[in-house]
């Protein structure tokens, strides 16, 4: 059975998908979404669907350093903030779109170095603090650097534009996020198959014996907060069309917390967990319309339930009901 | 002269409040690595508390902080046998995750209980009249109640610490916790206890800062931030670090605020945070953590 648990050699550790039932359902499922996206949505579905897009890129650029590294973050709402304002600031000054929004994932990864460096020496808590610290000094700067920023009033949103072609419009915009999420998707799979990705999980077990094992801990540990604040400022740079004007206020600490829940009840560790975390945590308001009063206390409550009753998240309650219906009647 | 004592008795006075709060915080991580981003929460709620005591309830000062005391006491206690009990099993990241989720609930309950608009709560120590000190500087009564306070409640605890058996059994339990238990402690009884007195703590500096504050959920969100800092700087696992910690982080704040940029002076306490974390991440007074193999 080429689709069991145990892996039996090398090629079987590094394929993609198990089988090619996985394979085309995948592909049939994002070509069902865009199909879904360009003619079968209105508009405010559409709207949804850019929102999840670009909240699932930020959710596997955290769960690339939370989940599988085992670094904690508190601050990667600040990463998608220096993303969005790097990239606007520029892209209002005349540079392409093309060249702005890489820009604003390579700024964002030069913070993520930064923060990175400090955080070699801190574990569990002492991060907790330092990455809460990172996120609420960028949310006073930006709300107090008013040339370059706009301050708390904000900064306007020109309309995107690739080689002249406007792609303001939210059928094409959609388009743009959702190829833009499977394609870092596919990435962090590729990633965490990798030597670099063997590296971080080999990090996150025990540091300690993977030092012994020949694995840098500087080297990969800076380097996860670098990928992994990248990603998430990409998903920035992009958010930042969905809406009129950039503001301090919309990347503040909650937001930080709501993409940790993300990766939490998706099942940390799993691309697919933070897909599905993402996807939930970004619709889950929509479906019940008096729960807007009540979002701190519906994400808290979900957080401490899953910790407590299902820590493995939502992948760990799947891959249960699997293994139950595989070893029946057993 | 003065204005530098007067700006060094305002910064002793936003010190206590850091100082309450982050003996708090040190005393749950040391006894059970818990760092509880709850902490201010709790305090807010007990505040709440008191406050309702006062204008719903129509009683006097004195016994509305009694009640919003115990209820601190029970609601601490309760916190950690309920959740983080259990939560302690999931590592520390899950531990983290699981006092932000307390705190959006707590928050979230808050503000669907008393409103999220914001209420004045003016008691009897918040007076605004002032003595005059040594030096031409003066404090108003209020400062000088919240400083009062804090140096009585450090004094308390250090004997509590020093002459109980209860206090003894809790410095037993924060050094070896399996030790203590085969010495007859009951370990999770003392958890609970420390919580308890933890957040108590908490809701006598809630209640003592909430004249200059205005009463609302998230009243504690800032204070408590700056009491990470305060509890970093002085050393996560040191109670007399956490205390010296606070007032000197109060002081520098005001100073920096003074002299500096009233701007800077909010983010002075995360630039603490992260030059002490990479210079010296044990803090001032805190030991270094040796990890076994």
């Amino acid at each position: 059975m080429s689709s069991s648990e145990l892996k039996r050699d090398y090629r079987e550790d590094l394929t993609l998908f198990e089988g090619p039932w996985a394979r085309s359902l995948a592909v049939a499922l994002v070509v069902a979404v865009i199909v879904f996206a360009r003619y079968g949505a209105d508009d405010f579905v559409v709207y949804l669907m850019m929102n999840v897009a670009l909240f699932i890129i930020a959710a596997v650029g955290l769960n690339l350093l939370v989940g599988f590294t085992g670094q904690i973050s508190l601050g990667h709402a600040a990463f998608l903030a220096i993303g969005a304002y790097t990239h606007i600031i520029f892209y209002t000054m005349g540079a392409p779109l093309l060249v702005t929004v890489p820009m604003g994932a390579a700024v964002a990864s030069l913070f993520g170095l930064a923060i990175g460096v400090p955080a070699l020496r801190l574990t569990g808590p002492y991060l907790a603090i330092a990455t809460l610290g990172f996120q609420v000094t960028v949310d006073q700067v930006l709300g107090r650097w008013e040339s370059v920023t706009g301050g708390r009033m904000g900064l306007g949103v020109p309309d995107p534009e690739v080689f002249g072609l406007s792609i303001v419009d939210p059928r094409t915009y959609v388009l743009v996020c959702i190829g833009c999420a499977v394609a870092i998707v596919i990435g962090a799979y590729n990633l965490t198959r990798s030597r670099v990705g063997r590296a971080f999980v080999a990090i996150r077990d025990n540091d300690t014996a993977a030092e012994a094992m020949g694995v840098g801990l500087v080297r990969y540990k800076t380097l996860a907060f670098a990928i992994s604040a990248a990603i998430t400022g990409f998903a920035g740079a992009l958010f930042a069309h969905l809406v009129d004007r950039l503001n301090p206020s919309t990347f503040n600490l909650l937001m930080s917390i709501e993409l940790l829940v993300m990766v939490l009840i998706g099942g940390l560790g799993s691309h697919l967990g933070s897909v599905l975390g993402a996807t939930t945590l970004v619709l889950l308001p929509h479906f019940f319309s008096s729960f807007r009063d009540y979002q701190s206390i519906v994400v808290g409550a979900i957080l401490i339930t899953v910790l407590l009753f299902e820590p493995m998240g939502m992948r760990g309650r799947w891959l249960r009901i699997k293994y139950y219906f595989k070893a029946w009647p057993f | 002269m003065s204005l530098f004592l007067q700006n060094v008795i305002n910064g002793l006075s936003a010190g206590s409040l850091y100082t309450l709060l982050a003996v708090g915080i040190v005393l749950i991580y040391k006894s059970s690595e818990v760092l509880n981003f709850a902490h201010g929460t709790m305090a807010m709620l007990a505040t709440f508390v008191a406050y309702t005591a006062v204008t719903e309830l129509g009683l006097g000062f004195a016994p509305a902080i009694v009640i919003a005391l115990v209820f601190a006491f029970i609601a601490g206690a309760g916190l950690y046998r309920g959740v983080l009990h259990r939560a302690r099993e999931g590592g520390e990241h899950a531990v983290v995750m699981v006092t932000i989720g307390l705190l959006m609930v707590l928050e979230g309950t808050a503000g669907a209980i008393w409103g999220t608009d914001t209420k004045e709560f003016h008691h009897y120590f918040a007076k605004l009249e002032s003595i005059p000190l040594f030096g031409g500087a003066v404090i108003s009564k209020h400062d000088g109640w919240i400083i009062g306070v804090a140096i009585v409640m450090t004094l308390l605890l250090t004997a509590f610490f020093r002459f109980t058996r209860i206090g003894i059994a809790l410095r037993a339990v924060s050094q070896n916790p399996v030790a203590a238990q085969l010495m007859g402690v009951r370990v999770a009884r003392v958890h609970a206890l420390t919580w308890g007195i933890a957040t108590a703590l908490a809701a006598i500096a809630g209640v003592l800062i909430v004249p200059k504050l205005f009463l609302d959920p998230s009243m504690m969100f800032g204070p408590l931030l700056k009491a990470f800092a305060a509890a970093v700087l002085g050393g996560m696992r040191s109670v007399t670090g956490a205390v010296i910690g606070g007032w000197l982080l109060g002081v520098i704040e005001t100073l920096v605020g003074a002299y500096v940029s009233t701007e800077f002076q909010a983010s002075i306490a995360f630039l603490i945070i992260i030059v002490v974390l990479t210079i010296r991440p044990d803090g001032l007074l805190g030991t270094p953590e040796v990890k076994k193999v």
